[in-house]
């Protein structure tokens, strides 16, 4: 399958390929057996998209099972799954193409950070806790100085979003987007090139010649099953009502620490782990 | 040469990529009013001077702009839109000083 080739050159080309096709709709496979929790895909992806404290794309879980002598160790990395019935978009009151958040062709969940208001109620929607609200932190505020690094633009959907007080896309809701600006470029998702394991497969599973059809194929698959906590349930939008972002984040997402799979998930998302 | 196209579309990219600095909240809102002066809601005042959230408006007292297109002085007894704060109470009131917020062009 690999002809002795690294990965990330098939995936590369893979990319490429279905760039020049005129429909692509993209998709993640993580192979958790390859997973050493490095999470050098977390690092990477907060160097890329400049996220701030309280942002993280791409947590991953960890979790021990079983007793000693005989234990297990499972990694579980979690970007935002990219639903097909996306219950974020649902929960938008200003969803619609090109407007806040939106569901694209390319099967990427695209949020518009001019059209955003920062109402947080994607962020109570989403079961996977994909979506976090921007408190417009830096990582050195309250040292003498805010670094420089800090201050750089990123360049999410294309875009350059200077990070100022003050200005979007503070205050809006952030989430991964499968690194759309380096994919419309083709390039590979910063994740996915960062991955000391190669565990990540990327590319669009409908074309039969590219690596993530044949992974799929090849293997059992599984998804993240959209899991509400007990108290996220209680939760009403009317709780949310004047509380700074950071706050929201801890009041919500998936419930505990310990991903919870299954074969199919209402939500229909867009990336697959292969079970170790 | 593969190299070269990716170099070529990297700094191409970089060139002509949109540069985005608008202010939360895409700056100040204007709602017109015939004869008496209008309106402008400054996303400023609110949110870097009284440091709201925007979870403390959105989306209870506003959703959106294009939802939340009219606003009357009568909704000041409602509770809703200005008067939900301005009240006399939690901020000025609305009574007080219309050319507070009814602002007419000088020409």
């Amino acid at each position: 399958m690999f002809e002795g080739r690294d990965e990330l050159t098939i995936i590369q080309e893979d990319i490429r390929r279905a760039l020049s096709k005129p429909e692509t709709r993209w998709a993640m496979l993580i192979d958790l057996r390859r997973c050493t929790a490095c999470k050098a895909c977390t690092v990477g992806c907060i160097a890329e998209q400049k996220s701030p404290p309280g942002v993280i794309y791409r947590p991953v879980y960890e979790e021990e099972t079983g007793k000693f002598p005989s234990v297990k160790r499972r990694f579980t990395p979690r970007p935002c799954q990219q639903c097909d019935e996306p219950p974020c978009v649902d929960a938008c009151p200003n969803k619609g193409e090109n407007k806040a958040t939106w569901k694209a062709k390319n099967g990427i969940v695209m949020i518009n950070y001019e059209k955003c208001i920062g109402c947080g109620r994607c962020v109570i929607a989403c079961p996977y806790k994909a979506r976090t609200l921007d408190p417009g932190y830096f990582y050195t505020e309250g040292t003498p100085e805010v670094q420089e690094y800090e201050k750089t633009p990123s360049w999410e959907y294309g875009i350059k979003w200077l990070r100022q007080k003050f200005h979007i896309p503070i205050g809006n809701a952030r989430k991964c987007h499968f690194c759309y600006h380096r994919l419309k470029n083709g390039i590979v998702p910063m994740c996915v090139s960062t991955c000391i394991c190669r565990a990540n497969y990327f590319g669009d599973p409908e074309d039969k010649e590219s690596l993530i059809y044949k992974m799929l194929k090849s293997n059992k698959v599984m998804v993240l099953a959209e899991v509400k906590s007990p108290a996220e349930r209680r939760l009403k939008n009317e709780d949310l009502r004047g509380k700074p972002p950071l706050f929201i984040a801890t009041q919500i997402g998936y419930p505990g620490t310990i991903p919870v799979f299954a074969e199919k998930a209402k939500t229909k998302p867009r990336v697959f782990y292969i079970m170790p | 040469m593969l190299k070269n196209i990716i170099l070529f579309c990297i700094a191409f990219s970089l060139i002509f990529a949109p540069v985005v600095l608008a202010r939360i909240g895409g700056g100040d809102i204007t709602y017109e009013v015939k004869h008496i002066g209008n309106v402008t809601f400054h996303h400023d005042t609110h949110v870097e001077t009284m440091g709201f959230t925007c979870t403390e408006c959105h989306p209870f007292i506003f959703e959106t702009k294009e939802k939340h297109k009219t606003l009357r002085m009568s909704h000041r007894r409602q509770a809703m839109s200005c008067g939900h704060c301005h009240n006399g109470k939690q901020a000025f009131d609305l009574k007080t000083n219309c050319y507070v917020c009814h602002l007419k062009e000088v020409k």
